[in-house]
């Protein structure tokens, strides 16, 4: 069972880059992130909660100098995620999760709690549900619903209101781009 | 995300997280340039109400005034817009960079070895 997979095929690693599409509801409340992978759902399933993949790609898009302190991760059904980074700049943010389901390869949830500094978590966590469906060519097509709470620590106020500003930008986006 | 200027999105955001705010930018988007006592008559609010989410807009650069004689008239400022628009591009791009260096890790991983012969520590039951 030899599967030939030309690596010069249009749907590949190049083409899919920046691909991720991601979108925000009109009322600021959730956002979702889309994106083929090029393997099949198990395999992405493992780049998101094992940590030596996550070591590889989570801290990708932090600046320069920035370094993931805390990798640590257990999934199963009420098992924890903790990951920890330190930004030039911005000093200590983790990222507090509770896995809440976990049905391998296709399906993963999460609550989780961000913060700012050395802080323990507190007050409503984000909703996360993770969804892998295989897709042609041994692809894998992820959407990440993000649930935010209501706004209480600044972070989260700040995507929110991000979110909730989206469709007002785009009505305003002509001043800016002026 | 990381950006340089979280402190100015930081205000702006805050700025118009409250909806109330909200519909003042809109009306002086549509108006241009108005007056306390226009946006008291169009939005609703009390006046009172009005002049305080105007000074929390100027704090954040959403809006900006000018005295033309007696009055004071406001209108929009692009500058807090623009350091809101750049923070939530730097929060999309965080999502791009990530993603696109999971895709490169897994895809690396030569996948031609489809079945068994990977091994994981899991285990697989014939």
């Amino acid at each position: 069972m030899t599967e030939h997979t030309d690596p010069l095929d249009v749907s590949t690693l190049d083409a899919r880059k920046g691909s991720t599409r991601i979108e925000l509801s009109d009322d600021g409340s959730s956002y979702q992130c889309v994106r083929v992978f090029g393997a099949e759902p198990d395999r992405i399933f493992r780049a998101f909660t094992e940590p030596a993949d996550l070591r590889v790609w989570f801290p990708s898009g932090a600046p320069p100098g920035s370094e993931l302190t805390v990798c640590e991760s257990d999934a199963v059904e009420g098992g924890r995620y903790h990951y920890a980074m330190v930004i030039p700049e911005h000093g200590a943010m983790a990222w507090h999760g509770t896995y809440t389901r976990v049905d391998r390869p296709e399906r993963l949830d999460a609550e989780e709690w961000f913060v700012m500094g050395d802080t323990d978590p507190t007050g409503a966590p984000t909703v996360q549900t993770l969804t892998f469906e295989p897709v042609a060519d041994g692809c894998t097509r992820m959407t990440m619903q993000v649930d935010l709470p209501d706004p209480e620590d600044p972070e989260t106020f700040m995507e929110q209101s991000a979110a909730g500003l989206t469709s007002s930008f785009a009505a305003m986006d002509e001043l800016v781009s002026a | 995300m990381y950006g340089d200027d979280v402190m100015h999105a930081d205000l702006v955001l805050d700025a118009v997280g409250e909806p109330n705010r909200r519909q003042l930018l809109q009306l002086l988007h549509q108006r241009d340039e108005s007056t306390v006592s226009e946006l008291v008559e169009y939005s609703g609010l009390r006046q009172p109400q009005v002049s305080k989410h105007l000074k929390v807009l100027a704090g954040a650069e959403l809006v900006s005034v000018r005295a033309d004689g007696r009055h004071r008239r406001y209108r929009l400022d692009g500058t807090g817009l623009r350091a809101a628009h750049d923070w939530f591009a730097s929060f999309e791009d965080v999502w791009h960079a990530r993603f696109d260096a999971l895709d490169e890790l897994v895809s690396n991983i030569p996948a031609t070895t489809t079945t068994n012969t990977t091994t994981t520590p899991e285990e697989h039951q014939p």
